[in-house]
């Protein structure tokens, strides 16, 4: 209770204090209006990406970068929950704690994960549950950030083994979870704090790590600085950002974050009917197979005669990419396009694709992928309330002319 | 020239963010002026919303197709799941705000 009246005494002084300092620097505050919304701009540590939010800051990257298969750092889309995020760590006092249901609570510096433990390196997506959202709005718009292609990036992730970090501590017997948590904080106290369990045979017997690198730098600040946990092949909500604490649990984890948010129709299409709700829902897990085309960008004007290479990245949960199919023809004919290297089962995979247009007027371009399991996109991805896992047929235009 | 110039905002760049100790990582958030329409309750709206989020949320919202009641979904989801501290009474002069603002039919 007196938490609650100090954040609204807080508020209070705050909104008059954001009203004055507003004031006082109007001329050099950048103004955004509803029309030119989402606006591109810098942030530290970034490039040019289009913002959604300040606070917490929600930044997407342009679809330009997905014609290749690593995404930049300075590019990587950014996404926070809650708006008290890090912007500060001393890495002299910063320590992970692995606490709970273990023989030894160990808390950790980073030369401590840096020396225990050997380092192991992958290439793994990671894309926001959300990633597509916009494309539900044909059918009814769902509720949540907007995102187009854009909040996802494939990264070379370094780090330790999260089951060597927990072996560490000795997982007992008796555990059947693992809570994550990081340092981004509500603003409000009774807000619930992102902290999120995995099943303990996820966190024992699989690939994930607590990675301390990103493409072969520390990992910026607004993606997750400084250690990150990756869960290949699974949505970005499960792969929490400034992690500190890791408690082993012999209970189920039970909160806003695990019961509520994220939740999909447990059913086989993990859709409903526009503007319904679902019987049953589950945790978000996996993800689905997907592809994107990078470059050119959409409403490219060529002149009759010209080569077009169309270029893009393709992945799914793990089975791996088998085919990317191009359709110039509105998607009654698919030919097959060229894949580039194959970085390991949790990446983007290049693929690119030549043609010649012959006739002048508008081309619709459509890229499917298809994975090992002999799973495809298909035109329209099923609808869903919180506008998940939108994997429905990329397309652009090209204007010959 | 050009690549001289990439190097030093580069440089620049990276100093700025590994402050001096070389332990201590820090940035520094950028601010932005959200230009919201007036109307009736905008007060209501900034003093009970803005403390937690950002004005994007309701201009990304709003650029959609809302379905039925979206705003009134939208406020009682920050009462109920994120425990926002607003009145029934303010809940429905923000519902109001928004729905007269920043509704797309």
């Amino acid at each position: 209770m007196d938490s609650r009246r100090d954040f609204l005494k807080k508020s209070i002084f705050l909104a008059v204090g954001g009203l004055t300092l507003k004031n006082a620097f109007a001329d050099e505050v950048p103004t955004i209006d509803f029309q030119e919304y989402p606006k591109t701009v810098k942030y530290p540590e970034k490039t040019d990406l289009i913002m959604y939010s300040d606070r917490p800051p929600l930044l997407e990257t342009p679809r330009s970068y997905f014609s290749k298969a690593i995404t930049p750092n300075d590019a990587f889309f950014v996404r926070w929950h809650l708006s008290n995020i890090p912007t500060e760590v001393n890495l002299k006092e910063w320590r992970l704690k692995i606490t709970g249901n273990v023989k030894n609570p160990v808390s950790l510096s980073m030369e401590d994960l840096k020396s225990l433990f050997e380092p192991v390196s992958y290439y793994a997506v990671l894309q926001c549950s959300g990633n597509g959202r916009s494309f539900f709005e044909k059918s009814q718009t769902s509720l949540g950030i907007q995102w187009k292609h854009g909040a996802m990036g494939n990264a070379l992730w370094t780090g330790v083994r999260l089951s060597d970090v927990l072996n560490y501590a000795g997982v007992k017997k008796d555990s059947i979870e693992v809570a994550f948590s990081g340092l981004d904080k509500a603003p409000y106290p009774e807000t619930p704090n992102v902290e999120r369990s995995l099943h303990i045979d996820k966190c024992l017997y699989e690939d994930l790590i607590l990675a301390y690198e990103m493409n072969g730098e520390p990992i910026p600040m607004l993606n997750g600085f400084p250690l990150r946990l990756i869960v290949p092949g699974w949505y970005a909500t499960h792969w929490i950002k400034s992690v500190t604490n890791i408690m082993v649990l012999n209970q189920e984890l039970k909160n806003f974050w695990m019961e509520t948010a994220y939740h999909i129709p447990d059913n086989a299409c993990h859709c409903v009917e526009p503007g319904e709700k679902p019987k049953k829902a589950r945790m978000i897990t996996q993800m689905n197979v997907k592809s994107v085309i990078g470059t050119p960008e959409d409403n490219t004007v060529v002149k009759l005669g010209q080569v077009i290479k169309v270029a893009g990245v393709a992945f799914d949960q793990g089975y791996g990419i088998s085919d990317v199919l191009v359709s110039i023809d509105g998607g009654k004919s698919w030919k097959q396009a060229s894949l580039g290297p194959d970085l390991g089962r949790y990446s983007f995979r290049e693929w690119f694709f030549y043609f010649k247009p012959q006739n002048k007027g508008e081309i619709k371009v459509m890229v499917k992928a298809i994975n090992k399991n002999g799973e495809t996109q298909p035109f329209e991805a099923g609808w869903n309330p919180g506008g998940y896992m939108w994997n429905g047929i990329d397309s652009i235009t090209i204007k010959v002319f | 020239m050009k690549k001289l110039l990439i190097l030093s905002l580069t440089a620049l760049s990276i100093s700025f963010v590994k402050a001096e100790e070389k332990d201590i990582y820090k940035i520094d958030l950028p601010y932005y002026n959200w230009q919201m329409k007036e109307g009736k309750y905008k007060d209501v709206f900034e003093q009970n919303c803005l403390m937690c989020h950002s004005p994007g949320y309701i201009f990304g919202q709003a650029k959609g197709k809302s379905g039925k009641d979206m705003w009134r979904t939208v406020v009682y989801q920050m009462i109920d799941e994120f425990k926002a501290p607003i009145s029934k009474e303010n809940a429905e002069k923000i519902i109001q705000y928004l729905n007269e603002n920043y509704t797309n039919k």
